[in-house]
């Protein structure tokens, strides 16, 4: 089946092959995705193919022979969906289930996504479909900063060095003040990453996107690990977290410092610096883990929005930056 | 400020104050440099690393002589939290609370690691201080007094409680003494010897870990 999918003229014709056979295959559309955990409605729209997967711990669902990735209606890709999805497709392919990806329709996208710097989107057991034809024209959208790194579990480390000295280099050749702190962050969240979420898999990945006003860096981590409420579970003090929402789990990460380490024992830095990073850029975070979403921003750091959704996979954190007036 | 720095003239020159042999007398080793070990080709320093570090660092400062500064450089490393802790926490806590004491840590091109040191050592409720471009400057938890008074000590080379009290118009030496008194117990300052004043008395001269 997969085979002949390749070389079809264009993300319609892969459509009717999937309404063709609906059972056999899963479609993630993710045009809902496009627009990131940032938007909690997005997200939510993104669950309904994410549930199709299985991915999400749904043990008595069948896994799907076939599931498609499918980029061709993002208006706009952004750091957090390319992060996420890298973990998703890592997810299915480690899992057995093939992948086919349909590339976005416009041209800037799909050189983005076709670039050196996305290669973890293109691993043995995903199938790119080559979309000929006139494509969308638009002006030129976010910039990848660094390229995708995978790492975790058989994906090896986190190359620290390497991965931050070229985001740092990106960043001050598109005129960015030098800002420590986010390299920092990065490292901090990736460590946490490494230390708590027990993941096979995980993605970060950083855009810049020069046309906003004032400019915006976004950096998105995700995992496909436990998520934050149930390794907060796992340390017998938060035992009772069971019986409240995820959302609230992790709002109390993040607002109240919680950490499965007590703070004499080291925990409550992210936290920490997640507040600093509020207070010094006009930014907001996005922290989406198990089934909670909980988005807090520089305006009003000490109230935090909360969503809850029916279920979750992994954890999901974005950053999103706006340029320092100078 | 001039006037202050005249008056401590004769201090910071041994042969004429005759009182104390010689100010800022820290005994500097070489820097400690860390390494990240060639284990899984990372290059970020994590807190395995950070243990055997930690086990140079201890006997690096029980070595140490009175008044010995051990360097800690960050130069060649990201370090993250996690590591910081494992690496710091215990040599600091150890100086503070007298095992090591007039033993003295300073940290050194944290360039790239500064928040992360910093949250973590606020989250422990400890200080040291780095070592910077600009002079030396506190990390960690630090209230206004302590940070006041410790940038000022650090301005020069060695202040005494009198000249503290006449900065910062204090009401008495005694409010003076104490700020001294309390960053020296942090290990921030380092007191040395008394010396005699021409009036009577005697006063003790304090220097910034630097």
């Amino acid at each position: 089946m997969i085979p002949s999918l390749i070389g079809v003229d264009s993300a319609q014709a892969l459509r009717r092959v999937v309404c063709a056979s609906p059972s056999r295959a899963s479609t993630l559309w993710l045009s809902a995705l496009g627009i990131g955990i940032g938007d909690a409605d997005g997200h939510r729209a993104f669950q309904a193919g994410l549930r199709s997967t299985g991915l999400h711990g749904d043990l008595g669902r069948v896994p799907p022979q076939l599931t498609i990735i499918d980029w061709s209606l993002v208006a706009e890709l952004c750091a957090d969906s390319l992060a996420y999805a890298t973990v998703v497709l890592h997810a299915l392919v480690d899992r057995g289930v093939p992948v086919i990806c349909c590339p976005p329709d416009d041209e800037h996208g799909r050189q983005l996504l076709m670039g050196g710097w996305t290669a973890p989107l293109r691993r043995e057991g995903v199938v790119w479909l080559s979309v000929a034809g006139e494509h969308r024209k638009r002006a030129a959208g976010p910039v990848l900063l660094s390229p995708i790194v995978t790492f975790g579990g058989s994906h090896g480390p986190f190359q620290a060095s390497t991965v931050l000295a070229q985001l740092e280099e990106s960043l001050d050749r598109h005129g960015w003040p030098p800002s420590p702190l986010v390299s920092e962050m990065v490292m901090e969240l990736v460590q946490n990453t490494k230390a708590h979420a027990n993941a096979s898999v995980a993605a970060m990945s950083a855009m810049l996107f020069p046309r906003r006003r004032p400019a915006m860096l976004q950096v998105a981590v995700a995992d496909d690990g436990v998520g934050i409420p149930a390794s907060l579970q796992t340390h017998p003090r938060y035992a009772w977290l069971g019986l409240v929402s995820d959302a609230s789990a992790v709002e109390s990460v993040y607002a109240a410092r919680w950490s499965r380490r007590a703070p004499a024992a080291g925990g409550g830095v992210l936290g920490e610096l997640l507040q600093l990073l509020l207070a010094e850029y006009e930014s907001r975070i996005v922290v989406r883990s198990g089934s909670g979403h909980v988005c807090v921003t520089s305006r009003r750091p000490t109230r935090a929005s909360c969503h809850s959704f029916s279920h979750g996979f992994g954890t999901q954190h974005l950053l999103e930056i706006r340029r320092p007036l100078a | 400020m001039t006037s202050e720095r005249a008056s401590l003239c004769p201090i910071d020159s041994a042969h004429e104050s005759h009182t104390v042999d010689r100010v800022n007398a820290f005994i500097e080793e070489p820097a400690f440099r860390l390494r990240v070990r060639d284990v899984g080709n990372s290059d970020l320093f994590e807190a395995s690393d950070a243990v055997a570090a930690e086990t140079e660092i201890l006997k690096k400062l029980g070595a140490l002589p009175e008044g010995g500064l051990l360097v800690v450089d960050f130069a060649k490393v990201r370090i993250a939290s996690e590591a910081a802790r494992q690496l710091l926490r215990r040599a600091i806590m150890r100086i503070t609370s007298g095992e090591y004491r007039d033993r003295y840590v300073v940290l050194e091109n944290l360039d790239r690691s500064r928040y992360s040191v910093d949250a973590m050592l606020r989250l422990e409720e400890l200080t040291a201080v780095l070592r910077g471009p600009s002079g030396p400057s506190l990390l960690g938890k630090r209230d206004r007094v302590a940070a006041e008074t410790f940038d000022f000590v650090a301005t020069g080379e060695a202040v005494t409680a009198k000249m503290v009290m006449d900065h910062f118009g204090l009401q008495n030496i005694a409010a003076a003494t104490n700020r001294l008194a309390s960053l020296a117990k942090l290990a921030l300052v380092r007191r040395l010897g008394p010396r005699a004043l021409p009036t009577g008395g005697r006063e003790y001269v304090f220097s910034a870990v630097r």
